[in-house]
């Protein structure tokens, strides 16, 4: 289930602020250890402060550092790779981000030296640093920002992310060699977030023309980036190199490491052995089960963020007997969320009742993922029952005084079939519950296509909480939906396109909170727990949380599983 | 002469067949569109989608009948043209795929191949001259057990031991390693996959050499005032190597079906896990050539046991 | 042949055996297959030993030499070799006598050489374990005995594999292997039973040869009493694991006593008579070596037996031939024997007249 899984999720798209991957959990199991698939996340409400280790000692240069991944990636081509946590760990190596959040959750200037919105968001001048070189000698100017947008645009995979926001001309127009205007669709406030992951990681133009007529070159990723590519062998280990030109360096501080190995270790148990034995120096990991024994080991430092992604049941508003309100929300009162916790979660992580945690300014405290209700279900499956409600087909939606619905996972995986029958257990007094195991492309495919009840599935994890707005928005639906419930709600844009607009941090925060409850009302997820991810270190490793931003700012230890590396080294 | 122009055109054919049914079934039973296009494959009531799927279909050659598609890859196939995986670009090559990782495979078998020959030769004598006794049945559960196990079990048990407790053995592979690191990180996933078959051979071997040790000759050599060792290892080995090597050359399957496990547990990037994530993902190309690569090596080492024959007894020699 | 030894008091004999008793263990008990067997045999001297299928002479020959198994298998009374004890040892010590003292030719050379390696090799393999030659004086000494017995192009043949060979040559190449070294002591299994007809003499005729050249002794096994009359010193009937009538080859052949001998000789093949008719079968079956029938072994298949025959077991008497012994009540040329023989020879000549 683990080991598989690699080149199956592809890519679907980016947004307007992030290059989203398909989150598929592997079946459903939220922390269980499904790998190789998430987004960019928010840096603000880490739960457990990463530990920062105290200053031991001046930084010094050298060394090589070996870091344990979870899934090793197809590519490492922005403008058409699956870059999911791994990946983007990985490219933030070799490129650079144009913009980047701040350990306070602000997005501020990179690779760019600059960005200026007119005045109704509706146009963005972007100024490049000066003097920056790709890693092959060609000189960053705006024509590699425009030729990767475009190529972005193009993909029929990214692109399909990126189109729904931007006119079909002009969205991007260059001035000098050194400043650009990137035109979106509609006013974005936080339009410079987009330009924090995948879409706003340069790559040299000379390579992506030779990708062109080569596209095996995306093994050898060229961008301007603290480290630049060496050597790599798919699914076993990739070496990048410190560029010791690197433009960085003069305004963030000196590179430590000689050369960074990347081992994608999908077996979580093996990849904590490797740790333990010193065949890693960090890795990351979204299996629980793993916690325990990393803060036993007083020789290793554990810090854990589950402030990305939400693991949640989906239901497809679409499809009856779920164009219902009442039957999704009994499937809510149904759901056993706490035995599912207790049962699956190993004694970690936490529960959530939407996409935020409680420590994020967003957070809206009224709303209540409702669960464990029985009673509640059956009364509500009673009343829709009564109907008699038919299907268009004329079959009947219910049966003995229960709905008939689907459950569908990725499987063949003895998790997920667990999770499934327990599942099937809360549920069967108000459902007849039919499982339908798929293969994992059949399974995105009919989540794509709008093929399906009810899913498990795994999602906002954006840095920006505006970002998650391709999921939501009536726009994305269509025959492949992003907004995978197929929920439409003019209400629901409408705040989408406020929160996306000028506002006082109150403010904002007050809509995304009516975000937040607006999403709840849909009844269309029902929320499970907060997603962690860890990042684990040995004692060598310092300097993690000492990264800072061009202007200065702090920039965090890492984020949501991904790391960081341009102020790493090894004692 | 002729015999061995028979034996190639029946390989040949062989072959053939092979890749027929191969190529039959993975088209009837799966499709590639999704791995090429995502979701897009699927989404046949949107005009634009409708466009990226014939696009892809054209590139793919996916829109001509299954006898075409068959011919235009068996005349590529034939002249060393692999085709490309059914991924969004087409790349790498499945040539590339192939000369990157079988040479990891191969030496993961070949080794395991030798520790199975290593292991059993002594193993069946030691027993097979010792038959009956205490050691002769302990040795018989062992090799029992051995051939029961699962060879994930196996990998799990020889990896917690060797590397995790003991500390012996490295935990997995690493593909840039110098040659000599590599070559010791493939001890364990090589012993997962070649233990088991060493058991088989050693069951097998010490039957034979225990038939043999009660032939006339063999008395002979008694009489001669030779020891034991000697006689076992000079008289009573080679003529008892018969089924031996028949069934040496029909494990080779066996360790490429095991190598898709060990290379998994051992994160050793050869060709029987990228066989799994191929037929996963309908990457036909990939599963054929892999398919077609072991049927002939298959059929080659079999060819090589023919031969092999003819070492061992001058009887076979024409 | 040598009958012309001096006094055969004087010389000590080579090997000897005294109340030799092998016994195996099977399912259905112990099967007596050899059961108090004492001989000598003098140096320079050959004994050849007779009798049916099943007599026990095979495992007589492999027990002196001690080549059985010691699981399931009994052997009790002394076997020595030169005046030594060799009964009770382990066959890692015999291992110094075997090949260099003792050497075997067996029945049967298609099997009997390993037909995965060269002749020569098999042949030097014991020059240089025992006398420690390199692999180059082993094959020239190899190439020697190849000459002696009579091998063609021996240097040729050292490198061939024995399906190369003829049976015949084979044979050869087996007594070069036992005589590579050699020995003092040569058992022939039956050498030449496997062999087609015309070469049986040759092989014979060699061996003789090469024991007297090398004044070897030899134990020369077979069911053929023609085969012994030539090439033996000396002659022991056996019959259900014991021996039954032992004489100096002339003096047996003169002087039959056991009517088992004479059945033996009646059915001895004449070279000059077609092959099928070579056995004029003794009737009735050998006997039940687990249940040895009482008294006389014999007596359930002897025309000339008498109830005292099923009832004791005739002790081994002198004859009134020197070296002469033999175990029968009424043996050849008693006025019982003569008796019975008028009886049986009326009762035939009245079947024919019937028939
Ligand atoms: N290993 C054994 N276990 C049990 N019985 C045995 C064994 N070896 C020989 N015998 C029995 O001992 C008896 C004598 O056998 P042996 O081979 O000595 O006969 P033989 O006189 O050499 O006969 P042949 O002329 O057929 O070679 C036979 O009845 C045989 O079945
Ligand atoms: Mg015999």
């Amino acid at each position: 289930m683990k080991t598989y899984k690699r080149r199956s999720g592809r890519v679907l798209g980016a947004t307007l602020a992030s290059l989203m991957v398909f989150a598929v959990a592997c079946g459903g199991g939220d922390d269980g250890g499904s790998s190789g698939e998430t987004d960019t996340t928010e840096g603000s409400g880490t739960s457990e402060a990463p530990s920062t280790e105290a200053p031991e000692g001046e930084p010094v240069v050298g060394g090589t550092l070996r870091v344990g991944l979870e899934a090793d990636v197809d590519g490492l081509n922005p403008t058409a790779s699956a870059l999911a946590i791994s990946g983007l760990t990985m490219a933030q190596a070799v490129f650079d981000p144009l913009f980047t959040f701040t350990a306070d959750g602000d997005v501020v200037p990179y690779l760019a030296e600059s960005i200026t919105p007119n005045a109704d968001f509706t146009e963005w001048t972007l100024k490049l640093r000066e003097g920056v070189t790709f890693h092959d000698g060609t000189p960053l100017t705006v024509d590699a920002v425009i030729k990767q947008f475009e190529i972005t645009r193009n993909d029929p995979l990214v692109g399909l992310a990126v189109r729904p926001y931007y006119p079909e001309t002009d969205a991007v127009a260059k001035i000098d060699d050194l400043t650009m205007v990137f035109k979106p669709l509609e006013p974005s406030q936080f339009f410079p977030s987009a330009l924090t992951a995948q879409l706003g990681y340069i790559a040299s133009p000379t390579w992506l023309d030779a990708l062109a007529a080569d596209p095996t070159l995306e093994q050898q990723p060229v961008g301007t980036g603290p480290f630049k590519f060496d050597s790599r062998t798919e699914d076993s280990v990739t070496k990048f190199v410190r560029n010791d030109d690197w433009w960085g360096t003069s305004v963030m501080g000196p590179v430590y490491l000689d050369a960074i190995e990347f081992y994608p270790v999908p077996d979580a148990d093996t990849r904590t052995e490797l740790l333990l034995n010193g065949d890693l120096d960090i890795l990351h990991t979204t299996d629980t089960n793993q916690f325990e024994t990393y803060r036993d080991d007083s020789s290793l430092t554990l810090s854990i963020d589950d402030s990305g992604e939400e693991y949640f049941l989906m239901i497809n508003t679409a499809k009856a007997p779920f164009d219902d309100v009442r039957v999704r929300k009994a499937l809510a009162l149904a759901t056993d969320r706490q035995g599912y916790f207790d049962l699956f979660n190993a004694g970690e992580g936490r529960l959530a009742d939407q996409m935020f945690i409680p420590e994020s300014p967003y957070y809206n405290p009224d709303v209540v993922q409702e669960g464990n209700d029985p009673e509640g279900a059956a009364a509500l499956v009673a009343e829709y029952c009564g109907e008699d409600p038919t299907a268009e087909d004329g079959t009947a939606l219910c049966t003995d005084g229960k709905v008939n619905m689907e459950y569908q996972w990725s499987g063949p995986s003895v998790l997920a079939t667990r999770i499934a029958d327990f599942y099937n257990e809360s549920w069967s007094g108000s459902f007849n519950v039919t499982f339908d195991e798929k293969n994992q492309q059949d399974h995105i495919q009919e989540t794509a296509l709008g093929i399906y009840n009810v899913v498990g599935w795994r999602q906002f994890g954006a840095e920006n909480p505006g970002d998650d707005r391709v999921w939501l928005e009536c726009r994305n639906i269509g025959g492949i939906s992003l907004n995978w419930p197929r929920y439409c709600s003019e209400e629901r844009d409408a705040l989408i396109k406020e929160i996306a607009n000028p506002a006082s941090p109150d403010e904002r925060a007050g809509l995304l909170q009516q975000l937040v409850q607006n999403i709840h009302d849909s009844y269309a997820y029902i929320f499970m727990t907060h997603s962690s991810w860890a990042v684990v270190n040995s004692s060598a490793v310092h300097g993690m949380c000492d990264r800072v931003s061009p202007g200065g700012d702090a920039l965090p230890c890492s984020t949501n599983g991904r790391m960081f590396f341009s102020s790493i080294w090894l004692s | 002469m002729r015999y061995y122009v028979q034996r190639v055109a029946l390989a040949i054919l062989l072959l053939l067949a092979v890749s027929m049914l191969t190529f039959g079934a993975l088209n009837v039973l799966g499709d590639p569109l999704f791995n090429i296009l995502g979701p897009v494959a699927g989404d046949v009531n949107n005009p634009d989608s409708i466009k990226m799927i014939e696009v892809a279909k054209r590139e793919f050659s996916l829109d001509r009948p299954l006898p075409v598609r068959y011919a235009i890859w068996l005349s590529d196939f034939v002249r060393g043209d692999f085709g490309v995986t059914f991924s969004s670009t087409g790349q790498p090559p499945v040539s590339g795929v192939i000369s990157e990782r079988l040479p990891r495979t191969v030496t993961l078998v070949a080794m395991a191949q030798f520790f199975a020959i290593f292991v059993s030769i002594p193993w069946a004598l030691i027993t097979a001259s010792r038959a009956g006794k205490v050691s002769d049945r302990i040795s018989t559960l062992n090799a029992f057990f051995l051939v029961a196990m699962p060879n994930f079990a196996l990998a799990v048990i020889l990896k917690y031991v060797f590397s995790i407790k003991l500390g012996w053995m490295p935990l997995t592979y690493v593909a840039d390693d110098p040659l000599r690191s590599r070559l010791f990180q493939m001890i364990l996933p090589a012993l997962t996959i070649g233990l088991p078959v060493a058991a088989v051979y050693q069951r097998l071997l010490r039957t034979d050499i225990i038939t043999t040790l009660q032939q006339d000759f063999i008395l002979l050599a008694r009489t001669k005032g030779l020891s034991r060792p000697r006689i076992l290892l000079l008289h009573a080995l080679r003529p008892s190597l018969f089924s031996f090597i028949t069934v040496v050359g029909l494990n080779t399957g066996a360790l490429i079906g095991g190598s898709i496990v060990s290379e998994t547990v051992f994160r050793i990037p050869g060709i029987g896990s990228t066989l799994v994530e191929s037929v996963l993902r309908n990457d036909f190309p990939v599963v054929l050539a892999i398919v077609m690569i072991v049927a002939s090596s298959f059929v080659v080492i079999n060819l090589l046991v023919d031969f092999a024959y003819t070492l061992i007894d001058p009887r076979v020699r024409r | 042949m040598s009958s012309a030894a001096p006094d055969r008091n004087e010389v000590e004999p080579l090997i000897e055996t005294v109340e030799l008793r092998t016994h195996f263990r099977t399912p259905r008990g112990i099967a007596r297959a050899v059961d108090g067997v004492t001989l000598q045999i003098r140096r320079g001297q050959s004994l050849g030993v007779v009798g049916e299928s099943g007599s026990g002479k095979t495992v007589l020959s492999r027990s002196i030499m001690g080549l059985l198994p010691r699981n399931g298998v009994i052997r009790e009374g002394s076997v020595r070799y030169g005046g030594e004890e060799i009964g009770n040892r382990t066959p890692k010590q015999m291992r110094s006598i075997w090949g260099r003292e003792m050497a075997m030719v067996f029945q049967d050379p298609m099997t009997s050489l390993n037909p995965v390696m060269k002749v020569g090799k098999q042949v030097t393999e014991s020059l240089r374990l025992h006398l420690g030659m390199s692999s180059s004086e082993a094959m020239a000494v190899a190439e020697k005995i190849f000459r002696d017995v009579r091998i063609p192009e021996p240097t040729r043949r050292l490198n061939q594999y024995p399906h190369e060979l003829s049976g015949g040559m084979r044979q050869r190449v087996m007594i070069a292997i036992a005589l590579a070294c050699g020995p003092n002591m040569l058992f022939a299994d039956e050498p030449t039973t496997a062999l087609d007809v015309t070469v049986q003499a040759q092989i014979l005729d060699l061996l003789s040869e090469q024991i007297r050249d090398r004044n070897m002794s030899m134990l020369l096994v077979t069911h053929n009493l023609g085969v012994v009359a030539g090439y033996t010193d000396e002659i022991a009937v056996m019959y259900g694991g014991k021996v039954v009538e032992r004489a100096p080859t002339k003096v047996l052949f003169s002087n039959v006593k056991m009517p088992y001998t004479e059945a033996l000789l009646q059915s001895i093949p004449r070279m000059n008579q077609p092959s099928h008719s070579r056995l004029a079968m003794i009737p009735g079956r050998p006997p039940d070596l687990v249940n040895p029938p009482t008294g006389c072994r014999f007596a359930p298949r002897c025309a000339y037996a008498r109830d005292v025959c099923v009832r004791e077991e005739p002790p081994l008497v002198q004859a009134e031939t020197p070296d002469h012994t033999f175990a029968c009540h009424f043996p050849v040329g008693s006025a019982e024997y003569h008796e019975r023989r008028v009886e049986l020879n009326r009762a035939s000549t009245t079947t024919a007249e019937v028939l």
